[in-house]
């Protein structure tokens, strides 16, 4: 996906509905609010959307996409269907850019909305043995990597639960976040052991909720709330190779920034704002480097550091992140962008970050699947 | 090789909890993942020789036993990996 000659893409809307638990109400209904509010963000109407993604993970019937947007009207567009694990809302973003960027509609509409089952997470489907091997265990594998990371760099588990520290600091300035408390150190360190070194609050929640974007060509765009525009600068999508798992491999992720940042024209020194994909606390440590925002092995320093705060020269996950957030499989990386276009709008209140105005989402899922996004103002 | 004591599991997951989870390096620098049986917690040191083993490990929906396979603390004849 270069070397095209590409038409410029604006984020003209985002919504949200709130995440966390909502037991009485229907994900439509939360869906219907998240597009509602990225209409009218927008300014653009149902009627003019020339495409739609539906980004989701859990079964929720055959074309659950058309029968939600069914609502607001049947306009006979394309509505596709979007499963790629956690990395779902952002493999939605990717298709309607590229379905903008190289000129085959005008106006994109993604739509993410969700209700995760509860307790840890597996991914293996019935009847799958990997069920029974005991690796099928998202947490699990976390754990793994953060033991490996510890041995590697010589890194202590406090500096690494930092990040949940700051996480949650974060959500406590966001009324859209699930877990709006702030912790101390020492209470997530005592959490409860999920799998050792992970305690609960390193790992993030299940959830439920929805987002919601609309994507314009430059061409298309209306003033809109009047606010700056958002642009899409660059979205790579990439999964595994094969490679032996050491820690000092590149991975996924940095093939995707090297995409991303070489479309966008722009380096990870150029970043002023980044939401990565925090599942556990290791997770952000992890991608901070991938993504070549600090170097290999210092990822934990930084965090330890204080740099990865709002009030740091490298603030990481703004709002909370998957940790604080929450998690709604297929509107996290959507949410990811209603952040980052947030801030690049300078609209993002207390937890505005300092003139912001280059922004990175990063997003992996289950199959070695990430995608890495880059935006400007 | 590297381990995990595992204290919540998914639903899925028909063994006991907790359970250890090794990632056990092969002399070629692929590492497999797998529950550690036949060993206690506090037996499981870094670097360890384990082999492969194979255990039922549950059972699918039609109740038939699913084979599939575990490290084990490698016995002295065989020698193992870590």
């Amino acid at each position: 996906m270069s070397g095209l000659s590409c038409r410029r893409v604006i984020v003209a809307g985002v919504g949200l509905h709130p995440f966390g638990r909502f037991p009485e109400k229907p994900t439509s209904q939360m869906a219907e609010e998240a597009v509602q509010g990225a209409l009218e963000n927008s300014g653009v109407a149902f009627r003019d959307l020339e495409i739609a993604y539906y980004s989701h993970v859990f079964y929720q019937g055959a074309s659950p996409g058309e029968k939600l947007l069914g609502s607001f009207g049947l306009t006979g567009i394309p509505i596709i269907n979007v499963e790629n694990a956690c990395a779902s809302g952002t493999t939605a973003i990717w298709l309607a850019y590229w379905a903008i960027a190289t000129g085959q509609v005008e106006r994109a509409l993604v739509l993410g909305a969700e209700r995760v089952p509860r307790g840890p997470v597996a991914v293996a489907a019935e009847d799958d043995p990997r069920r029974f091997i005991g690796d099928d265990h998202m947490m699990a594998r976390y754990a793994l990597r953060m033991r490996q990371y510890m041995t590697t760099y010589n890194a202590s588990a406090q500096a690494i639960a930092g990040v949940a520290v700051k996480a949650h600091r974060n959500a406590a300035l966001n009324p859209y976040a699930q877990h709006r408390k702030a912790f101390t150190l020492e209470e997530v360190l005592q959490s409860r052991m999920i799998a050792d070194p992970l305690t609960l609050y390193q790992c993030c929640p299940t959830s439920e909720g929805a987002a919601a974007a609309v994507l314009v060509s430059e061409d298309a765009r209306k003033e809109g709330n009047g606010a700056p525009a958002v642009y899409v600068r660059g979205a790579a999508l990439t999964t595994e190779r094969f490679h032996s798992r050491s820690i000092d491999n590149p991975d996924s992720v940095e093939a995707a920034a090297r995409e991303a940042y070489e479309q966008a024209g722009l380096g990870p020194d150029d970043i002023d704002v980044a939401q990565v994909h925090d599942a556990a606390t290791i997770g952000e440590v992890l991608r901070i480097e991938s993504l070549g925002l600090v170097p290999k092995g210092e990822g934990w320093i930084a965090t330890q550091k204080g740099r990865t705060e709002l009030t740091g020269d490298l603030p990481v996950n703004s709002d909370g992140g998957l940790l604080a957030m929450g998690h709604p499989f297929g509107a996290s990386g959507i949410r990811m962008l209603h952040e980052t276009v947030t801030q690049l709008r300078g609209e993002a209140g207390l937890r505005q970050v300092n003139g912001a105005t280059t922004g990175l989402i990063q997003c992996s899922g289950a199959g070695g699947v990430c995608t890495v996004i880059v935006l400007s103002r | 090789m590297n381990y995990t004591i595992v204290y919540r599991a998914p639903s899925s997951w028909q063994g006991q909890v907790p359970y250890a989870l090794g990632a056990v390096e092969l002399l070629d620098g692929i590492a497999v993942t797998a529950e550690i049986v036949d060993c206690r917690f506090d037996e499981i040191r870094i670097p360890m020789a384990m082999e492969l083993t194979t255990r039922v490990g549950g059972h699918d929906s039609l109740n038939n036993p699913i084979v599939v396979y575990k490290w084990a603390p490698a016995s002295p004849r065989t020698g193992g990996t870590s």
